[in-house]
């Protein structure tokens, strides 16, 4: 398994063996369940250039050769010109927080970790939330070298970084879009309000109708209040009938709206058990 | 009619939490700190808190900006922002100046403790078993407000202040016109003026509180009342402290050695009962800054190991998170029951760290401000830039010449 922040730093040569810079980045295809690299972005301190992956002859964590007539992207004005489906790995997904959708927590990533493919591409596999790579990248090697690792898997994940989040709701292949109004629920407890509120407005009105019925009272509320008036018109229907009436007095009222505003006690409102006898 | 009343209540709701956090930034560090300030230098350096509390307007709007925008903590935001190497050295500054306030404000605990007859040695391991319970046992948010009750016992010396025929018009000069003398002593005593106020632990609390709070960008507006209603709560409160001394203490020329110096500037409101007022303000101040620093620490460690804790999750869930809380709280608590150890100095000394240990949180803060990556329409522009790096200038140039004037004897 490779990880990312070991296989990045490297000088990139072009084929007359000319240093283009150095590996800053990688940009993957959001779509599938384990995303492959489609360009390297390299420079000096900022991003330069953009490598399509078809581009690269060899690619070792020393150095990576370009075969020959490759033809980077120039990079204008920083702007690097990704398409809507592409996130840069090390600044919308290293370092930032995920939500682990399996195991229902917020994590923060330490690494992420690829695997090269049959056919000579690399694709994402999972990524490290543990403290060992963080040691690891701190010069603590002996010691993170003795801990395990806690992966987990790129299909499981949410990503939240501004556009990690935008990019996963609007493909189809992402976690949100597999997850029952139980884990939809869960999900949305985790979330900051404003990205719990894009979730709802992105699944189906019935499920997301489900997912806040299901959900804590205090985060049903929350979110529901964030709500647009288009979405929160077409989801708020779909609740069944005190819950709605509840949440639409909510929308109505600012004095209520502020109750809301109060800080919740670093606790997590998490859905409540379901009942017994009522259907999974 | 009713509508008065609605307009009434709303605005009350809107005041009111803001209120709230601007009595629990008035901690006894901070009411010692500006004690010293008024008894020793009067009127003079009253510009410094009136400058230390515009740059706690500026950032502590800023912090729950960041909050509210990213939904994440200083220290997580610093790790996103700036990788693991730059996320760790604010993270050690952090924890540095949050173990040093703690064992402030268990000074604070032990002074309260002495004044009313209580030793050290019995208050303090009591106060740091009932804080952990509190905070632990998850009633800690409804005590939360018997705690701010007995910390609002500050806002006596706006009524002392105004009882003790203060010289006005040399208070309005000092709050405005600047002026220093060129003593380490006088620098020191600014700097932790300036620490105290603007201390880190605030800077990642008020972050935290906004994130926990869970706003939208569109609760921004309020949010601000808040933060700027709370930051010149204390601002206020700090002033009248420091007027309220330095009529009392300076013009006597009484110096501050032990809290109940300090608390016979209460005297010309609650006469005899001075010593009591102060005491009863600084335990309840003392303890609700006790249980929130070890709880702060325990979040930015957490945060910076990528694992985000809740109270919530039980402790083989968070194993980091509950031993930071553990470690910190008695750490504090330990520290001063050292023997002999001499209360006002050190709770003066705790805030002058803060001040230097502010430096990198806010060039961490100031970056994250500008990049429009992370704060997308919020990014700071140029005219808010000027005002947080002009800030940033002035805490570093104390910072600076305390360091000189230490050397050079």
């Amino acid at each position: 398994m490779l990880r990312l922040t070991i296989e990045t730093g490297q000088e990139v040569h072009t084929a007359d063996a000319r240093p283009l810079g150095r590996v800053l980045d990688l940009v993957v295809r959001i779509g599938t369940a384990h995303p492959e690299v489609a360009m390297l972005a390299v420079g000096a301190r900022r991003i330069d250039h953009l490598v399509a992956w078809r581009d690269v002859a060899s690619f070792e964590h020393t150095v990576v050769h370009l075969r020959p007539g490759a033809d980077p992207i120039v990079v204008v004005d920083r702007a690097v010109p990704l398409a809507e489906d592409q996130l840069l790995l090390v600044r919308d997904v290293l370092d930032t927080q995920i939500v682990d959708v399996a195991g229902r927590r917020v994590q923060r990533v330490g690494d992420v970790l690829l695997a090269r493919t049959d056919d000579g591409h690399l694709e994402t596999v999972a990524v490290d939330v543990g403290i060992a790579p963080v040691l690891r990248r701190l010069g603590l090697r002996a010691t993170a070298d003795r801990m395990r690792e806690q992966a987990v898997d790129w299909d499981d994940l949410h990503l939240t970084s501004a556009r990690g989040h935008a990019i996963q709701l609007s493909g189809t292949a992402a976690a949100v879009h597999r997850l029952d109004e139980r884990e939809l629920a869960h999900l949305i407890a985790l979330l900051s309000t404003s990205h719990a509120a894009d979730v709802i407005a992105t699944v189906p009105s019935d499920r997301a109708a489900a997912a806040l019925d299901a959900s804590h009272p205090e985060v049903g509320a929350r979110v529901a209040l964030a709500l647009s008036d288009d979405t929160a018109a077409t989801v708020l229907e779909a609740l069944p009938h005190a819950t709605r009436h509840r949440l639409h007095g909510l929308r109505r009222d600012r004095a209520v709206r502020r109750r809301f505003e109060r800080a919740r006690g670093w606790r997590r409102f998490l859905p409540p058990p379901r009942e017994h006898g009522t259907t999974p | 009619m009713l509508r008065r009343r609605y307009r009434l209540a709303l605005l009350l709701a809107v005041v009111g939490p803001g209120l709230l956090a601007g009595l629990s930034d008035d901690d006894p560090a901070g009411i010692t700190t500006y004690s010293v300030l008024g008894a020793e230098y009067g009127y003079r350096l009253l510009w410094v808190l009136a400058l230390s509390t515009i740059a706690l307007v500026l950032f502590h709007t800023l912090g729950a900006r960041m909050g509210v925008v990213t939904g994440q903590g200083l220290i997580g935001l610093v790790r996103q922002r700036f990788g693991v190497r730059g996320a760790g050295a604010g993270l050690v500054a952090l924890v540095l100046a949050n173990l040093g306030t703690t064992i402030a404000e268990f000074a604070g605990i032990a002074a309260g403790a002495e004044l009313l007859g209580v030793s050290r040695h019995l208050a303090v391991p009591l106060a740091a078993v009932v804080v952990s319970l509190l905070v632990l046992r998850g009633s800690f948010h409804r005590v939360e407000h018997i705690l701010l009750a007995l910390s609002a016992v500050f806002l006596a010396y706006i009524g002392a202040g105004l009882l003790a025929d203060p010289d006005w018009g040399a208070a309005a000069r000092g709050l405005v016109v600047p002026s220093m003398p060129l003593t380490r002593d006088a620098i020191l005593i600014a700097t932790a003026t300036i620490g105290t106020t603007l201390a880190p632990w605030g800077l990642s609390f008020i972050q935290s509180y906004a994130v926990d709070k869970k706003l939208t960008a569109a609760d921004l507006g309020y949010e601000r009342v808040d933060v700027v209603t709370g930051a010149i709560l204390t601002g206020v409160v700090g002033t009248f402290v420091v007027v309220a001394c330095a009529a009392t203490l300076w013009t006597r020329g009484i110096e501050i050695d032990s809290a109940a110096d300090a608390a016979r500037a209460l005297e010309p409101i609650a006469g005899d009962l001075a010593a009591t007022l102060f005491a009863v303000g600084l335990l309840g101040a003392a303890m609700l800054a006790a249980s929130i620093l070890p709880l702060s620490t325990a979040y930015s460690v957490s945060e910076y190991l990528g694992s985000e804790s809740a109270l919530d999750d039980r402790a083989r869930d968070a194993p980091v998170f509950y031993a930071t809380f553990g470690v910190v709280t008695v750490i504090g608590a330990t520290a001063v029951l050292v023997p002999g150890l001499p209360l006002i100095p050190v709770l003066v000394l705790t805030q002058v760290l803060n001040a230097v240990l502010l430096l990198p949180l806010l060039g961490f803060m100031l970056a994250i401000a500008r990049d429009r990556d992370l704060m997308g329409p919020a990014t700071a522009g140029p005219g808010m830039t000027a005002a947080y790096v002009l800030a940033i200038v002035v805490i570093a140039t104390c910072v600076v010449a305390l360091l000189a004037l230490t050397i050079t004897g």
